[in-house]
């Protein structure tokens, strides 16, 4: 293997500041490895810009400015969030000519701290289903275990073919395919870092957030997005910086464990040696907590066992309007025959969204509907308001809250409706999190690599801007990490 | 749903599907209206929706003309373009 493919993101910029790398040479080696990708994580990559961004990365290093600790570094970007003259389609057809006029706010911070965007990574049709098999231009599969399905972002980091990628965690599917292939994602609180400039779809809930192969990789390039934007309404005013400095152990910190176990009851037997696990995942982590000095507690969440039916509701809801505004005139898809504007328009939604998306704005209009508002969407919100002030008042009592990111059951290429199912169970284990705003981070099990390659992976949520919480538990447990499951 | 509200909601939505699309879309929204009969059960007569997740209201910021993007980098994403303007079919005669 390349020596490049070994190297952290901080590692790699460390030897490109100090000239041993060129960004330029990084950028070439990653865009060979990018174009034998076998696992289809990019829905195109961006040779010219990458080239170019890196040139001058390397002309401000060599005239002795430091744009940022990650200067030079490759950096793959979510297809859901848009770059100035850059192809983007979020997944969909609907998209498949549309080039981005202007930049998101983080794309902007990335080029100015000097990291270089390669390539635009794979992702379900406009963010919907989470199943990593809806994207239009056929789905990504997992480095891991090739005969299943990943997110593009989480597959590109655990192939090496990019040590860094910005995702959208609208649903909880950079978390779970985080687990699923042994990567990093946080998740940031709601409104630290800016929405502006992504293709919405849950905008209640949705978060950009830093994908990578390292905790302290994706804890640098969250310094580098997060910060308030004028030009988000839901921006956040107050930011502060994480420490990256890890703790020596957990002594002080109490972390609460979320009932997940109960779900192992009833399970199937074609279901049960994941479960199993996970189990000994979690057990694992428990026990890893406690012997590095956390305080560990049961804990409990009576609105869990609802979140994934909330959000459910509420994103469909949000997903419907936001996809209004998809009509085939001022971009997108447009039919062929048109011979008036009710042409046009169901012409270009019916052959631009796949069947997912017609799902979500279907169940979005229904919940939305006068007769039915009440019933759903109203008790759905209400019900978010519950969930967020028990996970509230736990979080007075515990530092994180600690819970599986997934079921780890695999999701298949050749089983769509399947992993549609899947998906919405999954969304048990990140909805919480999601629904409440809190910040949550998926990364793998402290177990020895050796020993737990294929281990589940975990996560933690923390309170309003809790993150350095999150950074300070996983950065002792990743140094820490025990011998086998 | 039934196949009268679906047809109701398709058409308020500008979509159409295939007779495949139909049936999956009616045997996957009864499974999942079943499931969600449960949040009937909760009581929350007592308890505010909640919209937005963060303490911020009433976000304003000057109301200033900003260059967001080129017209013609706007306009190029469209199918159909003229003197500056979207083109779409003719809505009356």
């Amino acid at each position: 293997m390349n020596i490049l493919n070994t190297l952290t993101a901080l590692e790699l910029a460390e030897k490109i500041r100090l000239r041993e790398l060129t960004a330029l040479d990084v950028a070439k080696h990653t865009l060979e490895q990018i174009a034998s990708d076998p696992c289809n994580c990019f829905m195109s990559p961006s040779p010219e810009s990458a080239l170019a961004a890196a040139a001058a990365v390397d002309t401000q290093l060599e005239s002795g400015i430091c744009p940022s600790l990650l200067a030079g570094v490759p950096i793959a970007i979510d297809d859901t969030i848009l770059m100035r003259q850059e192809r983007c389609t979020a997944g969909s057809r609907m998209l498949d000519t549309f080039v981005s006029p202007f930049s998101a706010t983080v794309v902007d911070k990335i080029l100015s701290a000097g990291l270089v965007p390669v390539g635009r990574t794979n992702t379900d049709e406009l963010g919907v289903s989470g199943s990593g098999s809806t994207c239009y231009q056929g789905p990504t599969l997992n480095p891991r275990h090739p005969e299943t399905l990943s997110g593009g972002a989480a597959a590109a980091i655990a192939s090496r073919l990019v040590p860094l990628a910005l995702c959208c965690d609208s649903i909880g599917t950079p978390r779970k395919f985080a687990s699923l292939s042994g990567t990093v994602f946080l998740k940031p609180t709601y409104g630290s870092v800016s929405r502006f400039g992504i293709v919405a779809y849950v905008s209640s809930a949705e978060q950009i957030g830093p994908a990578a192969a390292t905790l302290n990789d994706a804890a640098a390039l969250f310094n580098i997005i997060a910060g308030h934007d004028s030009k988000d309404g839901t921006s956040l005013p107050d930011h502060t910086p994480l420490t990256l400095i890890p703790r020596q152990d957990l002594r002080g910190m109490r972390v609460g464990v979320l009932p997940y176990w109960d779900t192992l009851n009833g399970m199937s037997a074609g279901s049960r040696s994941s479960s199993t696990e996970r189990f000994d995942t979690l057990n694992t982590t428990i026990n890893r907590l406690c012997e590095l000095g956390a305080d560990i507690c049961e804990c409990d969440l009576p609105q869990l066992d609802l979140a994934h039916l909330v959000l459910r509701i509420i994103a469909a809801a949000e997903g419907c309007t936001n996809f209004s505004r998809f009509d085939g005139v001022k971009f997108g898809h447009r039919p062929q025959t048109i011979t008036s504007l009710e042409d046009i328009y169901v012409g270009s939604r019916s052959e631009g969204f796949g069947l997912e998306v017609k799902k979500t704005i279907l169940l979005g209009s229904y919940v939305l509907a006068q007769q039915n508002y009440e019933k759903y969407y109203l008790q759905a919100l209400k019900i978010r308001r519950l969930i967020q002030d028990q996970l509230t008042h736990l979080l007075q009592s515990f530092d994180c809250l600690l819970l599986p990111a997934s079921s780890h059951k695999p999701y298949h290429p050749d089983r769509p409706n399947a992993n549609t199912r899947l998906s919405f169970e999954d969304m048990r284990y990140t909805a919480p999190a999601t629904l409440a705003g809190f910040p949550a981070a998926a990364a793998p099990a402290p177990v020895h690599p050796q020993h737990g390659a294929n281990t589940p992976g975990i996560q933690l949520i923390a309170g309003i801007h809790g993150e350095q919480k999150l950074y300070d538990v996983l950065s002792v447990l990743s140094a820490n990490p025990a011998p086998h499951l | 749903m039934n196949e009268q509200t679906l047809d109701s909601l398709a058409s308020f939505n500008k979509l159409r599907f295939s007779p495949e699309e139909r049936q999956d879309i009616l045997d996957d929204f009864s499974q999942l209206f079943d499931a969600l009969e449960v949040l009937e059960n909760v009581d929350t007569t007592q308890t505010d929706p909640l919209i937005q997740t963060v303490p911020l209201s009433n976000i304003m910021r000057e109301d200033a003309v900003v260059r967001m993007a080129p017209r013609q980098d706007i306009l190029a994403n469209a199918s159909e373009h003229i003197q500056g303007c979207f083109v779409a079919p003719k809505v009356l005669d």
